[in-house]
């Protein structure tokens, strides 16, 4: 219990969670660095990235429940123009509005 | 105290009740039963199973707001409530959902097996609320076709709730999970969660959502991490394949685009050209018109003397009993029921969902989000209809942008037809390019300016894609119904108030008086002659009166003079029967300001048309 509670609510509802569902990767094989690490928004159609974390209030209680997590490993679908992505994520397709993508942060799998 | 009344009890002297157990002592006699879920899990499915009704079964999200009840044959009271992925009320569905949830003494979960990480959630949240569940995992052949294992016992033991698999479509399962309501069992909370009474409350508070929202995601993962396998035994089928194929062309800007112009094109064709002209010509002209008002104003003639001022308001152009009977079912039952044929197959084929996401990035542009899109639509058939749809927006600012946009900007399927022959009339493509350019300026602008102005900022789009399938007769047949028959009932009563109101003014001559008094306004303004005063007044008794009043006299007005009656009248105040619904849907202060600000925006467009033509 202490051990929660002493976390920040961004601690529990990011990395923490990452750490336990995520294919267990130490921190130092990370080579990407925090330059390979963007906003969702900023992903072409096609690539498959990896969620780190969300950065804003709302979308991280929407990210929380749709299981957008750190370690969830996502498909870029399609971007619209002006916004919205669809995403495919386990085994459903998922519309997210411009907003959300700018809050959501990945970096590239592979 | 995980059992609860049996039916039997339920059914019985209450008497024996109170004396049967303790925890039933201050529950009323009947058991309620709430279905929650995710947004189109099917829900609706199961509701329409036990309950022998219909709801909504649709494949579009967020179709279900208000809430579906049923009084099984056992006394039990069922419940269907609005997909939702949480409960914090951060919506009026969430809202509804969990009011519906709090009220429910056993909840039936119904959770989509191939999306359990997320779907989950929304069952961890309700066991952690203590409330008695079973959760019907369904889609359970949908499931084991990608490959999908789940390992049902040990879930079971990890919720601590009884979890069947159905297929709902199928009708597989159905009833077991019927014979395990008495069998429901408050589950295993998150680690570390306040006391059950508080967990909702306490979620309303963000900092403390957010911790108990982590924890509960933490929980969940660990639990699907331990049932959940993907093998490669997945069912690769044609039709599979081809609907991935379709569903990411219609994604395509250019395809989907395409695409989009093609069914409005057809919308157009089937709604504005066979219903609107064609079918409502039969029902309105020549069995209403011809038959039904003639008898019903021979049975008024028997009884109230012609000339009594009663025979006006009852019978008379714009009589209670007249005109309302002849509106509702010689334009608007036709129209509707064709709308919603419509609309019922392109939702039912997974068609509107893509067609949200092509709309979403022009949409938040004006503080809406791509749910808006079936609102907007709607509002092409019928506005009144449309300010009903606008209940699946997420938050009150988007509903009272989106039902401001459609009472101003969006002519209705009435009042298309009348105005393509008006425009016709006044020059075809280059008035037709004018006509839409301008209405979508006035569009774009005032959503602009109500997004800025209003308090707050808009939802941002969260939709799942449901797969494309064929959409099935039977869906579409009872959505159609069912939608039809609660908007008429809605719709009715306040098209005979409408009309009883215009019938009060036309009789005592104050219907005149309005036209002499919009005289000015309409000669020196908008240069237009003194009886186009007259169609605007008709226009708000029903809009596709007031283009049919300008189309009497477009032989002596000039093309010029058309397009600016026709946007004046576009513009001008919704119909009284959307007004009513407006007032009913958003309050006094709204429709006022809705009906007050399309006067103005009318006449002061209407004028700089004039202008600048």
């Amino acid at each position: 219990m202490a051990a929660h509670t002493a976390l920040s609510p961004k601690e529990m509802g990011v990395s923490d969670v990452g750490s336990l569902v995520a294919p267990a990767v130490p921190p130092t094989v990370d080579r990407s660095g925090p330059a390979l690490v963007r906003a969702l928004s900023a992903c072409r159609s096609g690539e498959l990235v990896e969620v780190i974390g969300v950065d804003q209030g709302e979308a991280s209680v929407m990210a929380l429940r749709m299981g957008l997590v750190a370690g969830e490993v996502i498909t870029v679908l399609n971007r619209q123009p002006g916004g919205p992505m669809v995403i495919r994520q386990a085994n459903a397709e998922l519309a997210l509005g411009q907003n959300l993508c700018r809050a959501i942060l990945v970096k590239s799998k592979l | 105290m995980a059992a609860l009344a049996t039916p039997a009890s339920a059914s019985s002297d209450p008497m024996a009740v109170e004396l049967s157990s303790d925890s039933t002592l201050t529950q009323p006699a009947k058991q309620t039963v709430v279905l929650a879920g995710n947004p189109n899990v099917g829900k609706s499915v199961f509701f329409n199973a036990y309950s022998g009704r219909y709801a909504n079964v649709s494949n579009f999200p967020g179709t279900t707001v208000d809430i579906p009840k049923a009084t099984l044959p056992d006394g039990t009271l069922l419940m269907d409530s609005p997909g939702v992925y949480g409960l914090s009320g951060m919506s009026e569905e969430e809202q509804v959902a969990e009011r519906a949830a709090l009220q429910a003494d056993v909840i039936i979960n119904v959770v989509c097996a191939t999306t359990l990480t997320r779907d989950l959630f929304l069952t961890q949240q309700l066991i952690d609320m203590g409330k008695p569940m079973v959760v019907a995992l369904n889609q359970m052949d949908d499931a084991t076709a990608r490959g999908l294992v789940i390992d049902l016992p040990k879930l079971e033991a990890l919720l601590g709730v009884p979890v069947l698999p159905t297929v709902a479509t199928a009708n597989q399962g159905l009833d077991a999970v019927k014979a395990r309501w008495q069998l429901a069992q408050v589950g295993n909370p998150t680690p570390d969660m306040p006391p059950a009474d508080q967990v909702a409350a306490l979620e309303k508070d963000p900092g403390q959502r957010m911790l108990m929202y982590g924890q509960r995601r933490h929980h969940i993962n660990a639990i699907v991490s331990q049932v959940f396998q993907q093998t490669d035994n997945t069912a690769k089928t044609f039709g599979k394949w081809a609907a991935d194929a379709i569903g990411q062309w219609l994604l395509n800007p250019w395809i989907g685009l395409l695409v989009a112009v093609g069914v409005l094109i057809s919308l157009y064709q089937v709604i504005g050209v066979w219903v609107a002209g064609d079918l409502v010509g039969l029902t309105e002209e020549t069995i209403m018109l011809g038959y039904v008002i003639p008898a019903i104003q021979q049975v008024l003639d028997q009884f109230i003397p012609h000339s009594s001022p009663l025979a006006g308001i009852l019978g008379g152009e714009f009589g209670t009993l007249t005109m309302s009977v002849q509106y509702i079912f010689g334009v608007l039952f036709p129209l509707v029921l064709g709308f919603y044929v419509y609309i019922s197959i392109l939702e039912d084929c997974g068609y509107l969902p893509r067609l949200a996401v092509l709309c979403d990035g022009a949409l938040s542009k004006i503080g809406l989000n791509g749910r808006a899109v079936i609102p907007l639509i709607l509002g092409l058939g019928c506005v009144t209809m449309a300010t009903v749809a606008t209940r699946v927006l997420t938050s009150q600012r988007e509903r009272t942008i989106a039902s401001t946009i459609l009472a101003i900007t969006i002519p209705c399927s009435a009042q298309i037809g009348v105005i393509m022959g008006l425009i016709a009339l006044a020059g075809g493509l280059k008035a037709w390019l004018s006509f839409v350019a301008i209405l979508g300026v006035i569009l774009a602008v005032l959503g602009t300016a109500l997004d800025r102005l209003l308090p707050g900022k808009s939802s941002s789009l969260v939709m799942a894609l449901p797969p494309l399938r064929r959409p099935q007769l039977k869906n579409v047949a009872i959505k159609t119904w069912m939608r039809t028959k609660s908007f008429l009932f809605e719709a009715a009563p306040l098209f005979v108030l409408g009309s009883l109101l215009v019938a009060v003014l036309q009789t005592f001559g104050w219907l005149e008086s309005i036209q002499l008094w919009l005289m000015p306004l309409t000669k020196t303004w908008l240069h237009l002659p003194a009886e186009t005063a007259r169609a605007f007044v008709m226009g708000m008794v029903r809009r596709d009166f007031g283009a049919a009043g300008l189309y009497m006299m477009a032989d002596h007005i000039s093309p010029n003079q058309i397009l600016t009656s026709l946007i004046v009248i576009t513009l001008f105040v919704p119909c009284i029967a959307s007004a009513a619904v407006i007032w009913k849907e958003r309050g006094a202060i709204e429709t006022t300001t809705v009906v007050l600000g399309s006067w103005g925006l009318a006449f002061a467009i209407g004028g700089l048309v004039a202008r600048i033509l």
